[in-house]
């Protein structure tokens, strides 16, 4: 079909439908823009909404967890756990005397009398006194203590000890290793001593 | 006034509105409302772990209490670790009772209160040392069968001096210094 219009109202035409075409797409650009704007606008409304509800829920709980019981509570449990952890130490710290005698006994040469042992556990210091029927025992047991170095330690050589031959009275101090009965602290007039409460703590243990 | 505006140009201002509109969304419109939103999201989700921290810790409160409450009730409650010091003659008696158990003659010097003289060094709690002499009479395996009960008690008891004198055919007497350990 052949179009009898001047050129410039034919390409006046093209355009002129071109534009309707442009305005119809830019419209509904228009909508689907609208449309995005729309969804995040409701989006911020809803978190908005959340965070005041979410916010509200937690103002409520911690009311409830700062409660004085939560807080006597709290106590409470640092009170028993401190008093069972001090309890274990005090256990785990009691001097084992017994290992001390037995080790003690090994050193003694038969026939030899131990008549007086004495000993301090923050000295660790232990005195013997005895009896010997020969002088050779003596040293031997001087040796053998000498050569306990798995609990003894620092034992002296008074030289009386070796003056008779026969029917010794003898005597020895010597050292107990460290470790072997423990940490020994002394004890303090409660009065010299500041209150050391466990600190505060936050949550439950 | 009469514009006369050719459809070229019409497309024209059209795309230009178009565009610009558009780079306006996307530069303040969007960009705005999505890190608000992200803000937002980030917030509640903070206060969503907060609230099942705080969630968390009710029922921890509630297990707390029970667990309390169960550990008053047992055996060894923890309220009974320590005696005080109108409950320290339970400890005496079952030292008597293991000196009785090894023939031991025991006798037990014990002094004062017991409570408020000697704090207890290495210890948080406010636990007192109750010193107290003792002398055991025997033979000397029954001193040192006595020696390693007491090391293996329920309770705590720390002897710090020894003195161990011979008598005659294997027997000995024993004179301790040890302490008991008390509270309020």
């Amino acid at each position: 079909m052949m179009n009898l219009l001047p050129k410039e109202k034919q390409e006046e035409l093209f355009y002129s439908k071109m534009f309707h075409s442009i305005v119809v797409a830019f419209q509904i650009g228009f909508i689907i823009l609208l449309l995005g704007l729309m969804t995040q606008i409701v989006l911020y409304v809803y978190l908005d909404n959340e965070s005041k509800n979410t916010e509200a829920m937690v103002l409520n709980a911690k009311t409830e967890t700062g409660k004085k019981e939560y807080a006597d509570q709290r106590a409470q449990v640092r009170v028993v756990n401190t008093k069972m952890r001090d309890f274990q130490t005090l256990l785990d710290n009691t001097p084992k005397w017994s290992s001390v005698f037995n080790a003690f006994a090994k050193n003694i040469p038969p026939d030899v009398k131990i008549t007086t042992f004495t000993a301090n556990r923050q000295t660790k210091k232990v005195q013997i006194q005895g009896v010997s029927p020969t002088r050779e025992l003596v040293i031997q047991l001087y040796n053998n203590i000498n050569n306990d170095k798995e609990f003894f330690n620092g034992i002296d050589y008074p030289l009386e000890n070796v003056t008779k031959p026969l029917d010794v009275s003898f005597k020895f101090t010597f050292n107990i290793n460290e470790g072997i009965l423990g940490t020994a602290e002394v004890a303090t007039p409660a009065t010299a001593v500041p209150s050391r409460r466990p600190p505060a703590q936050p949550a439950l243990e | 006034m009469n514009l006369d505006i050719s459809s070229k140009q019409k497309i024209l201002i059209v795309c230009i509105v178009f565009m610009l509109f558009s780079a306006f969304l996307f530069l303040y419109g969007y960009s705005i409302l999505d890190d608000k939103n992200h803000n937002t999201a980030l917030k509640v989700a903070e206060s969503e772990q907060s609230y099942q921290d705080l969630l968390y810790e009710q029922v921890g409160f509630e297990q707390g209490r029970r667990d309390l409450k169960e550990i008053e009730e047992a055996e060894f409650s923890p309220n009974k670790l320590f005696p005080k010091n109108t409950t320290l003659v339970d400890n005496i008696r079952v030292l008597e009772d293991v000196a009785n158990r090894y023939n031991l003659e025991f006798v037990i010097l014990l002094s004062g209160t017991g409570v408020g003289d000697l704090r207890t060094p290495g210890v948080v709690s406010e636990i007192f040392s109750a010193p107290y002499s003792l002398t055991l009479t025997g033979q000397f395996r029954d001193v040192m069968s006595f020696f390693q009960t007491i090391e293996n008690l329920q309770f705590p008891t720390h002897i710090t001096n020894v003195q161990i004198n011979a008598i005659v055919d294997g027997e000995v007497t024993a004179i301790l210094n040890s302490e008991f350990f008390i509270e309020q």
